[in-house]
């Protein structure tokens, strides 16, 4: 039945990835003018609580906020997260409603002995998505069209060990493969019989590694705490230049970085039922380096998240004994807009989840409302419902016994 | 049940998501491209206009596998002449015969205007000729017409008559080789006849069946007949303009300068704009229409020659750049695509060496095409071009 359960998971998995594989990258409108908007990693479960659940012990999800969790692990658990977002963008008189979705992050958590996780897979990092035209008058009447793509996905694989040498303790460390593309595409078009496009294209595509460290801390039954650095990337690759004029086509070494970021989290338990968590999170700016046009508007990007959760209960009806969760978060972006004033997100969240029948698993869900800047410090608000859904399931693996 | 409603609010979960659609973002990203801040501007787009210089070019060219034998004038295209030859071979039968009467038989098929009367006289012809031969201008013949079995030289052509008296000395001269067979030349008075749209269409050889031919009755009371082995049209055009003539034949080339143009160009659309004179234009006889089928529609084909030289045989041929069919007959003005061959053009991947319009159907039929050579619609060419994207620093 677990084997049947896990593997109809794995099959959602494919079909969810498939589903969003063509207009997969997606994030905020600001997301256009610069690598993107940061998806933090997490479980439907943390993001329901507002992305702040980073110190929670967790022992059915392959994709903690923080991957020193994953050494409660007792099973091989695969665990994935799917984000939709539906959004309103107002600038000015304009305005715009955007549906979006991101390519699931995946994760396999593999215990080789109690205590002791190894873990691996494909979590999205940065995403964003534009698809925008003009019109562009010319003389004699004649009117064309300017049509502007914007691609990004940063994404990492990292390969995890989690440890809990003690039963109070969790460490974790994590190498990641970090790559990405950003892609920026121009096309003149005046959708006429005779007419054909021209286009100009600049793709940038870009690899390199990073180091993270985690610990998890049980410090009483009922208070948790969390630490967590991550190594900046010095990504390296290069930037192509194509046209319709092949002639004119080039490469071009191109590079950019992150710097290192910290975080630390707390949870505490009222009673057994509702915990308290809360979580931050900063990276000091980078530098503009191969942004050139950023200069002067890239600052420092923190996370500061703040949730409550009733947890599953045993008694009563479904919605009692269903968890209940509820969060509210702030994410200043590195972007500034314009220079000087931050890109501020701000979601108010919500969420719950069951188990899966037939097997360890487990499917959640949340909901965010919020808005991405605002009409009066930024000049563009963006107000977002965005939708997650995570699944975990799980298998105990064991050699196969050989029926004599 | 109870399992049944998670599933259900999982699927509606999903269901909600997946339905949702984009607007277009343009407007609300306007700003972010405007200041620069998306770090990719768009190019300048412009259209511009090069004069062209036009000249008609004569080929010579004729027609002489046509369905139709015409005489007359149609559209400034004087059809002069018809030439029309025959095997005099006699059955064995009839060898040593004399031929007491000779006639010429004219399939008509089509007079305009139907009441019209063509004054035309026959002439031995002084050189030989046939169906692939390309003839421009009439071939030298005998000015002394062969006259009619009562001695009269000049006879008329009409829509009701097809047999044409002529004198069985001649016939008798040719069918004994006494005297040598070369052809027969219709030829009728073009400069006593005033009116533009006036023509007498018989059918040729080549439409299979009834064709010209001698037919005679000997003494005896036998007879026997002498089908055509080879007939020609001999069409002549002399007007001036922009003309481009099949059959005849008239191309017109193009040529322009295009300076002035960003090195770093993308074409978008590039057109070599010309004004048609419907009042000039000539898509076919009323015969090939109505007894043939022939569309009216003239297949024009552009291309780029060889060599700009409009003696040098590389100005004949070339690269295609556009071929299509409008209605000659129709004034407006067309747009001729040169998207692909500006482009290479511009990138110098192609010498420019002009551009010739053709008929498509040279070697076959005789329509005429003809434009406005002066004033404001005088021939241009109209490119519409954007420049790269700026992506900044390298590129």
């Amino acid at each position: 039945m677990r084997k049947r359960a896990f593997a109809a998971a794995f099959a959602a998995a494919l079909i969810l990835a498939a589903g969003s594989s063509a207009p997969t990258f997606a994030q905020s409108i600001y997301g256009i003018n610069y690598i993107g908007e940061h998806a933090f990693p997490g479980s439907a479960r943390y993001r329901a609580l507002g992305l702040s659940s980073y110190a929670l012990i967790d022992s059915s999800c392959a994709i903690p906020a923080n991957p020193a969790a994953m050494a409660d692990l007792t099973r091989v658990t695969f665990s994935l997260v799917e984000i939709m977002s539906v959004s309103n963008v107002r600038s000015g008189s304009e305005s715009a409603n955007v549906s979006r979705f991101q390519i699931p992050s995946v994760m396999f958590g593999v215990p080789v002995r109690k205590g002791l996780v190894l873990g691996f897979g494909y979590l999205t990092q940065f995403s964003g998505k534009g698809d925008f035209a003009f019109d562009y008058p010319i003389e004699n009447g004649a009117t064309a069209r300017e049509i502007h793509r914007f691609r990004c996905g940063l994404f990492n694989v990292p390969l995890t060990v989690a440890w809990r040498p003690v039963p109070w303790a969790r460490v974790a460390g994590a190498y990641r493969i970090e790559r990405g593309s950003i892609e920026n595409a121009y096309q003149v078009d005046f959708r006429k019989d005779l007419y054909s496009a021209t286009e100009s294209k600049r793709v940038r595509s870009f690899s390199g590694s990073s180091w993270s460290g985690s610990t998890l801390l049980n410090l009483h039954p009922r208070l948790q705490l969390g630490l967590g650095w991550n190594s900046g990337v010095s990504y390296e690759g290069d930037e192509t230049f194509t046209y319709t004029r092949a002639e004119f086509d080039s490469v071009a070494a191109w590079r950019f970085d992150l710097t290192s970021a910290w975080e630390a989290g707390a949870s505490f338990g009222i009673n057994e039922r509702w915990w308290v968590s809360g979580h931050f999170w900063q990276r000091s700016a980078p530098d503009t380096r191969g942004f050139e046009q950023l200069t002067g508007s890239i600052g420092d990007e923190r996370l500061a998240a703040l949730g409550i959760e009733r947890r599953g209960g045993g008694e009563g009806g479904f919605f009692m004994r269903a968890p209940l969760r509820l969060g509210y978060y702030e994410n200043r972006w590195h972007l500034e807009y314009p220079a000087g004033r931050p890109v501020d997100s701000r979601f108010i969240t919500f969420g719950s989840g069951f188990g899966l029948p037939g097997g360890p698993g487990q499917v959640d869900l949340s909901l965010e409302f919020g808005q991405i800047g605002s009409a009066g410090n930024n000049g563009v608000d963006e107000r977002v419902v965005r939708m997650a859904i995570g699944l975990s399931v799980a298998e105990a693996w064991s050699k196969r016994k050989v029926a004599r | 049940m109870k399992l049944k409603s998670k599933y259900w609010i999982a699927a509606a979960f999903l269901a909600f998501a997946l339905s949702c659609s984009s607007d277009p973002e343009g407007p609300v990203s306007q700003q972010f491209v405007d200041d620069g801040t998306y770090g990719v501007k768009g190019g300048d787009i412009h259209r511009v206009v090069l004069p062209v210089t036009a000249v008609t070019v004569s080929v010579p060219q004729g027609v002489g596998t046509g369905r139709l034998l015409i005489l007359g004038r149609l559209q400034g295209i004087e059809y002069r002449a018809v030439l029309l030859k025959f095997d005099f071979t006699l059955k064995a039968e009839d060898v040593g015969k004399r031929i007491s009467s000779a006639r010429l038989h004219l399939p008509m098929q089509v007079a305009t205007p139907r009441e019209f009367r063509l004054p035309a006289t026959f002439h031995e012809m002084y050189s030989t000729f046939s169906d692939t031969s390309s003839v421009t201008e009439v071939p030298p013949y005998d000015p002394v017409p062969i006259p009619d079995s009562l001695g009269m030289a000049d006879d008329t052509l009409d829509i009701e008559r097809t047999e044409y008296d002529i004198d069985t000395s001649f016939v008798n001269g040719w069918i004994s080789g006494t005297r040598e067979h070369k052809g027969i030349a219709i030829i009728w008075d073009a400069a006593a006849v005033t009116d533009s749209t006036i023509s007498i269409e018989m059918k040729a050889r080549e439409y299979g069946s009834d064709p010209p031919a001698v037919r005679v009755t000997f003494t005896d009371g036998t007879s026997a007949t002498f089908g055509s082995i080879d007939d020609y049209s001999v069409a002549i055009f002399e007007e001036p303009g922009l003309n481009s003539v099949g059959g005849i034949a008239r191309r017109v080339a193009f040529s322009y300068d295009p300076a002035g143009i960003p090195e770093r160009a993308m074409v978008n659309a590039a057109s070599l704009v010309l004004k048609v004179r419907g009042d000039q234009g000539f898509g076919g006889a009323i015969g090939e229409q109505l007894v043939i089928g022939y569309t009216a529609l003239f297949n024009y084909y552009l291309y780029a020659p060889n060599s700009s030289d409009t003696l040098s045989s590389g100005f004949l041929k070339g690269t295609g750049v556009d071929q299509n069919v409008l209605d000659p007959m129709i004034s407006r003005t067309i747009k001729l695509s040169l998207r692909g061959y500006m482009g290479d053009v511009l990138r110098n991947a192609r010498a420019n060496t002009g551009l010739v319009l053709q008929s498509n159907l040279e070697v076959f039929r005789i329509q005429r095409l003809s434009f406005v050579s002066g004033g404001a619609d005088a021939p241009y060419i109209e490119i519409y071009y954007s420049l790269p994207a700026d992506f900044g620093g390298a590129q």
